[in-house]
């Protein structure tokens, strides 16, 4: 229990109110896809409908590589990056660097290779644009982006995110301090028909989320923060914008060597990595071809129980290693072991399904905490005109934004066969958007729109796997041969979300009673 | 590492029926004066015992799903036992 002087209250009320209010909605559309953004990987390989194996660097490449560099144009063949898709196919992207606008980015020709060596597609581009115009796995990135940057331009996206992840911490410290019993009430919930029900309701999810909370909002402002200003911050101070340097310096490899020398082989740099890693392969990027100084760094998955992977890094002229070192610095040091928690503990992918479905919970349970911080502000103010706007924004969006989700998936698969997904998954989000501000606008009962959107979101869920099935996805049996587990997996996962949504949807349309917005005193029990 | 997830789900289980059982005698929840404050420390101290026993074999992974599946299964007791009361209440 804390003691605070009534006015210090008032104040971290106000704090925690007006962080919610003004932030909050934008902060429940970030944490919903976040939640969703758990499962993008498993999303991508689900909606894909490629099917590759389940450890794509674990096949001979060297050969199909060499072949593919005889095709690529010279000025594209300085650098290559070979990375693990999450359909199970390798994404081989020859490149060179060049400056746009101002800024170092990456062109070149990029190929997929499917099991056996196959070559599946061919694109000539700036790397960033090749990735942004995959037809393929254009749900699992909207649904990413729209986490990570809300679909707003570099970097103001990650700027907004930043502020919203320190809003999301600032709230939950705030929600501490003001609530004198926090820890003595969390088990006491009121019923939802009251006010003091709706606070109750949102101050025990808040306690029982609080560590979740705490991590997901500091890691997830310092990632954001960490691309948007600090990485491009420290180039352009200390390496004069040159990012390639930077990386050179922190890598502890500097040497500069430009003669000419040939490549080592891939498939051993690949297997030794392997062996030495003791866990699958994610991306190589190899740096300099063809030169003296020739650098090929690995990135392999964590070993089974841990939380974080070491970086390999070898010659890339005779296929010795060099170094292994962490993700910050040559040696391993405490900064880069809390740096190496950052992600994992951000993206709770450390344990496989576990610590995904633990995660997607914890991520849900935020989502209602925010939702209903939302809820009991506006409800408290609800003689209030610009409150009750709000009251209906609020309705619109925590309902909405879920069904709209759902609606671009299905825009996803219908646009699959065309190869159009990436234009018409995001405008049928908008649109699905659109068709959801009708009830908020119209119906005179706010408190039944969102168990209403729930409802049609839970019928869509239902019909993905039809859908996917219909439109040439891969059956069960086709994806467990391919070692693809997430296929089956994620069938099940959304029709128990759908079936989810539509039992919640049916019991809150009966039991809710007609909306009984009152105005309640600005001060509650909490305080 | 083996039984990588279930040694923290089986973590987070224990502690659930900590909870649970916390839940069930909880004071405030129940409008009764307080009572058994030994009962209650001692199972505030037990939720965090597996947590802890993780930790000091250094399955870190399985620390963090123990934590987060502990406060899931926190979340839906408490939300159980008042709907369980709310039941036992109407009329």
């Amino acid at each position: 229990m804390i003691n605070l002087k009534a006015r210090e209250t008032r104040t971290l009320v106000a704090v925690h109110g007006w962080a919610g209010a003004v932030l909050g909605l934008l902060l429940y559309a970030v944490i919903v896809t976040g939640t969703a953004a758990v499962f993008a990987n498993e999303i991508k390989l689900w909606s894909g409908g490629l099917l590759g194996t389940s450890e794509p660097l674990n096949q001979p490449l060297n050969a199909v590589l060499l072949q593919l560099e005889a095709q690529t144009p010279e000025q594209f063949r300085e650098d290559l990056s070979v990375r693990a898709a999450p359909s199970g196919n390798v994404w081989a992207f020859f490149h060179t660097d060049e400056i746009v606008d101002g800024a170092r980015r990456e062109r070149g020709i990029l190929y997929t290779i499917g099991p056996g060596g196959k070559i599946l597609s061919r694109a000539e581009g700036l790397g960033d644009e090749l990735a942004a115009n995959d037809p393929f796995t254009a749900l699992g990135r909207f649904y990413v982006d729209l986490h990570v940057r809300l679909h707003l331009p570099n970097p103001w996206g990650l700027i907004v995110t930043g502020i919203l992840g320190l809003a999301m911490l600032v709230a939950a410290v705030s929600g501490i301090l003001m609530h004198r019993h926090l820890f003595r009430d969390i088990f006491v919930l009121r019923g939802r028909s009251r006010l003091v029900g709706l606070r109750d309701l949102h101050s025990v999810a808040g306690t029982w989320t609080l560590p979740h909370a705490f991590v997901l909002a500091f890691t997830g402002a310092y990632l954001s923060f960490a691309i948007a200003v600090g990485l491009p911050m420290l180039a352009k101070i200390a390496f004069k914008g040159d990012v390639r340097a930077m990386v050179t310096t922190l890598n502890g490899l500097p040497v500069v060597d430009p003669r000419p020398a040939p490549s080592g082989n891939l498939d051993d740099v690949l297997a030794d990595a392997r062996r030495r890693a003791d866990a699958p392969l994610l991306f190589a990027g190899w740096e300099n071809r063809g030169r003296a100084d020739s650098r090929i760094t690995v990135f392999p998955a964590p070993r089974s129980g841990d939380l974080s992977a070491s970086r390999l890094i070898y010659n890339g002229a005779t296929g010795e290693l060099i170094r292994e070192r962490p993700i910050v610095g040559t040696e391993p040091s405490l900064g880069a072991s809390l740096v190496g928690l950052i992600g994992p503990v951000h993206f709770g992918n450390f344990a496989g399904w576990w610590s995904r479905a633990v995660w997607f919970a914890l991520g849900a349970a935020s989502a209602f905490v925010t939702w209903s911080g939302l809820n009991l502000w506006v409800r408290r103010r609800a003689d209030q005109r610009g409150w009750r706007a709000l009251g209906r924004v609020t309705a619109w969006v925590g309902g909405g934004l879920p069904f709209a989700m759902a609606a671009a998936a299905m825009a996803y698969f219908l646009s699959l066969p065309s190869l159009t997904s990436v234009f018409w998954t995001p405008v049928a989000f908008l649109i699905a958007a659109a068709l959801a501000l009708v009830p908020a606008l119209t119906m005179r009962s706010i408190e039944r729109v969102p168990p209403l959107l729930f409802g049609a979101t839970g019928i869509l869920l239902l019909t993905l796997p039809l859908l996917r099935a219909a439109v040439g996805g891969p059956g069960w049996g086709a994806a467990l041969a391919a070692g693809q587990g997430a296929v089956p997996a994620m069938d099940f996962l959304i029709v128990l979300g759908g079936i989810a949504c539509v039992l919640s949807a049916v019991t809150a349309l009966r039991s809710r009673e007609p909306a009984t917005f009152g105005a309640g005193s600005f001060m509650q029990s909490a305080e | 590492m083996m039984l990588l997830g279930w040694l923290g789900l089986s973590g987070a289980l224990v502690s659930a029926a900590c909870i649970a059982i916390l839940a069930t005698i909880d004071p405030r929840r129940r409008g009764v004066a307080r009572a058994r404050p030994g009962l209650r420390r001692l199972l505030i101290a037990a939720i965090f015992m597996p947590g802890l026993a993780l930790g000091a074999a250094g399955r870190w992974s399985d620390v963090l799903i123990w934590v987060g599946a502990a406060a899931i299964f926190g979340w839906a007791i408490a939300a159980l036992a008042n709907m369980r009361r709310k039941r036992h209440h109407s009329p």
